[in-house]
């Protein structure tokens, strides 16, 4: 254990930047502001991208040496204007009063908001595969003017950055990802924050599926963070963007726009559908089979049942009882796979025993065909909506072998409850060698000569008949068994670093809250 | 209480009701979370939710509860029990949902846009209120009030700005006291860790006996006065003082006198370690005043609290009606000890963090004696709360 104090980490960027955007965000609620800030967020990133572009193109007119060469001033002009030459490098055209500049320069005047809606509305009558995406209503009564044209200024500010293939989106991208995780945070609420998977999730689902290449779909995207995660994987595994195709759907509308945005500030090519919907009794891609499903369906959905899903060619193993949606899902992420597609998804804990409503023998059902492939506990506090403990699920249908080990008649069980560290009082995150321990366990035992060997306490490969004498019951805590230690089940110097994490947020907190009774105090009048 | 009008409960609730417990009873909670708790009478204390003994449900059960699914800004209150658990309210944490009630507890649903939740808990945990709602009892020996009853409950209501500022100031020292009971908690622990990890090399064995001085306390109870310091007894050490709490005025010598942050040790009946934590007191037999020689305090506590399980075994073995150890016990029973070298390192260390963790033991009961003092005061009116705008404005680091 370090004995030095450690030096406070400085602020990153994103956390500079959102400390400023939430300092702005006056009587504006947290779910409310969110539309504000990302559709500016996003305005500056076309804008840039737009300015980019438009400098290599005058460059490369005006450059003697250059193909494109064009001696011919005025005829030079004409090219600059021709929005095919942008079209062609996949970025949108921007009129000129919806560039960032002329915004930026009317930042100060009352009627920015009245500029910025005009300005989207420009945006969207030029490029048709955002119409109907982009927030309005910047010029409404309840939003403070003064503090909208800071907010325009302090996202002016945001850097250009060339590091990566294409252009400035880095800087934006994760501004924008940061700022949908720290809204999801602030909203209160039983849906707070339900738009936003956080990270800790994301990233472990798509390190055990790798999807590589092929068809990726989210029947459930939310703001669309699974597939930034899946593209940022294939890039860190050398592979190009294109190498997935990408499909999604969602049912908010609000956060289907966030996710088109998000994605088009991401370069990364998708069919989120038209509009948002029902993934049950509207679903945009029906015919779609694809080789990795990836999703965070809502929890226990309730009031999902519509009469026209009897008899649904989805419901192969049983119909969802009209009371909780769970089974509802894992259907539908099973109907939309390729016959050697590979589904992973985040489920309540609820679905790894429940037997009522059919529930019990949709569950067998899946076991006995062989689609179980494998079951994490996650540990509780990963959502900033709820405090329960989710399960992820992996459903494959390529269990006698694909590249992989024939795994029929046995599934994987993983108890990762232990790891992960608080990040706040409320949330818990897991790191990179958290999310390693998980995945590299799921990997050796699905890979060719893998080296798989069951671990008390964590992992556990076990037989179709121990689960059936387990009546069907997937709970990883009754497979993996306890532990073999001396005293506890915590390596000793993990349990130090964790209880020396937890001093440092109590009395952390506890200094917060006593400079918070002294204010109070002085207010009631006490002389402190 | 301040010439502010009043309401009845059901002036300003949208909900107001208990559950029950799921059929089966106790035999059929789960061993963990899997999605619901159940929140029992036991969980709620004044102005403290207390998760230790949380139930937990099945699905199936919890959809039978739906309608008293706790949502956040619930207030608690305790509507039935003996004189201890009855009228106990406090707020519902996030942490614990999603979660329901059993019988035994009211949800009070606060419409805030009428309300402040923590104004409406300040009144229930009023002092005077108890009595209040013990009046509206149906009777017979264990208390009970209805629904019906909390719904008539009459309370004043300042302007709603108002009500924010008391709850507000009464819930940040709550939660201060919350972070000090988590400091309390994690300290030990972390003390616990540290140690073992430093035993893991070339550690000491030596008898409990010289791990520090055992003094027996005194037969002070008989001839109690009433009056001046706490005469502590077994009892007092689990479950703090109560009303059959004996008092004396009598000297006693310094060695048997607790005073905040000593060790104490019971070594009959439920045989425990425990710091003393409130005002000077006098030690009853059965109890060593446990005296730090030759290893530090935080030492002294962190090792007697792990072989105490071995005297509990002795003492269960003896068989009588009292089992208790001997001293001879204390010196037949080994313990691990850091080395000298890893103690000089662990010193410097773990001194100062148990001394932290005394003063947040102090810390709490002057901020639950300002509290006490406050909040009475508050909903008289006796302190005006100023309310005007506060526009805090977070400077940007």
């Amino acid at each position: 254990m370090a004995r030095q104090a450690k030096k406070a980490q400085p602020k990153s960027l994103e956390q500079r930047l959102w400390d400023a955007a939430d300092a702005l965000r006056g009587n504006q609620e947290p779910s409310e502001y969110k539309h504000v800030v990302l559709g500016l967020v996003f305005l500056k990133y076309i804008s840039d991208r737009f300015e980019a572009r438009r400098k290599d193109i005058e460059a490369a007119l005006a450059d003697p040496n250059s193909p494109d060469y064009i001696p011919n001033e005025a005829r030079r002009q004409t090219f600059l204007e021709d929005r095919d030459e942008y079209r062609s490098h996949n970025i949108f055209w921007v009129p000129t009063d919806a560039r960032w500049e002329s915004i930026q320069a009317q930042a100060k005047l009352p009627e920015i908001g009245q500029v910025i809606d005009t300005a989207m509305d420009l945006i969207e009558k030029e490029n048709p595969s955002i119409r109907g995406v982009l927030p309005r209503n910047y010029g409404r009564e309840g939003l403070d003017k003064g503090r909208l044209g800071q907010l325009v200024d302090l996202i002016g500010s945001i850097g250009f950055t060339e590091s990566d293939d294409h252009g400035s989106d880095d800087v934006l991208g994760r501004v924008y990802e940061y700022f949908l995780g720290q809204f999801a945070g602030k909203e209160t609420g039983k849906d707070a924050g339900a738009f936003y998977t956080p990270r800790s999730v994301v990233k472990t689902l798509v390190e055990m599926l790798e999807p590589f290449h092929g068809r990726v779909y989210d029947p459930a995207c939310g703001s669309g963070g699974m597939f930034v995660q899946s593209a940022e994987f294939v890039k860190a595994h050398g592979g190009k963007r294109t190498d997935i195709s990408v499909y999604g759907q969602e049912f908010t509308d609000t956060t289907w726009k966030l996710a088109k945005m998000n994605l088009a500030l991401r370069g990364i090519e998708a069919d989120l559908g038209d509009r948002s919907a029902d993934s049950f009794t509207q679903d945009l891609h029906p015919d779609l089979r694809a080789d990795f499903v990836i999703a965070n369906p809502p929890f226990n959905v309730s009031n999902w049942w519509d009469a026209k899903l009897q008899d649904d060619p989805r419901w192969k193993h049983g119909t969802p009882p009209s009371s909780n949606a769970n089974f509802a899902w894992v259907q539908h992420f099973i109907h939309h796979l390729s016959p050697k597609g590979t589904a992973g998804f985040v489920l309540a804990n609820g679905s790894l025993a429940s037997t009522s409503g059919g529930e019990g023998e949709i569950r067998r059902s899946l076991i006995e065909c062989d689609l179980v492939d494998c079951i994490v506990a996650m540990p509780d506090k990963l959502f900033f909506n709820t405090g329960i403990p989710v399960t992820l699920w992996f459903v494959s249908k390529e269990r006698d072998g694909n590249g992989h080990r024939r795994r029929t008649g046995e599934v994987l069980f993983i108890d990762a409850r232990k790891l992960g560290k608080m990040e706040t009082r409320r949330l818990r995150v897991l790191d990179d060698a958290d999310i390693a321990k998980i995945s590299d366990t799921y990997h050796a035992w699905r890979n060719h000569d893998g080296g798989y060997a069951d671990l008390a306490g964590f992992a556990k490969a076990a037989s179709l008949e121990e689960i059936a004498a387990r009546n069907f019951v997937l709970t990883p805590g009754q497979y993996v068994g306890v532990e073999e230690a001396l005293l506890d089940d915590e390596p000793i110097d993990d349990k130090v670093n964790r209880l020396v994490g937890e001093l440092k947020d109590v009395l952390a907190e506890g200094e917060l809250l006593e400079a918070e009774i002294w204010k109070n105090l002085r207010e009631l009048g006490y002389d402190v | 209480m301040a010439g502010w009008p009043e309401v009845s409960i059901s002036d300003i609730a949208t909900k107001v009701g208990s559950g029950a417990t799921p059929r089966g009873g106790a035999e059929t909670y789960l061993p963990e979370r899997v999605e619901y708790a159940l929140v029992r009478s036991q969980n709620v204390l004044d102005r403290r939710f207390d998760p230790d003994g949380l139930a937990y449900i099945s699905n199936e059960q919890a959809q039978v509860l739906r309608g008293v699914f706790l949502q956040p800004k619930d207030v608690l209150l305790n509507i039935t029990g003996d004189g201890d658990t009855f009228g106990r309210s406090c707020m519902v944490p996030d942490s614990v949902l999603p979660a329901c009630v059993n019988q035994h507890v009211s949800i009070v649903r606060v419409d805030p846009a009428k309300a402040d939740p923590d104004y409406v808990l300040a009144y229930l945990t009023h002092p005077a209120v108890k009595p209040y709602i013990a009046s509206f009892n149906s009777g017979g020996s264990r208390r009970a009030v209805t629904k019906g009853h909390i719904e008539s409950f009459r309370l004043p209501l300042p302007p709603l700005e108002s009500q924010q500022v008391i709850g507000r100031v009464l819930a940040a020292l709550d939660a201060k006291m919350e972070t000090n009971a988590r400091l309390v908690q994690v300290v030990p622990d972390l003390i616990r860790a540290r140690v073992l990890s430093a035993l893991a090399s070339e550690p000491v064995l030596i008898s409990v006996a010289k791990l520090a001085k055992f003094v027996n306390g005194g037969a002070y109870t008989k001839g109690a006065t009433g009056t001046g310091r706490m005469v502590v007894r077994i009892a007092d050490l689990n479950s703090g003082p109560g009303s059959s709490t004996v008092y004396n005025d009598i000297e006693v010598p310094d060695d048997k006198t607790a005073r905040p942050g000593d060790i104490l040790m019971s070594w009959s009946g439920s045989l425990g370690v425990y710091r003393w934590v409130l005002d000077e007191a006098i030690v009853n037999q059965h109890i060593f005043k446990v005296l730090p020689t030759d290893f530090p305090a935080w030492l002294v506590f962190d090792r007697l609290d792990a072989v105490i399980h071995i005297f509990q075994s002795v003492a269960k073995d003896k068989a009588t009606t009292m089992g208790h150890i001997q001293r001879g016990h204390l010196e037949s029973t080994e313990v691990e000890v850091p080395n000298p070298g890893q103690l000089a390192i662990l010193g410097d260390e773990l001194g100062p963090l148990w001394r932290r963790l005394l003063v947040a033991e102090q810390e709490n009961r002057r901020l639950t004696r300002l509290r006490d003092a406050l909040l009475p005061a508050l909903l008289s009116g006796q302190i005006r709360v100023g309310v005007s705008e506060h526009q805090v404005s977070e400077a940007i680091a």
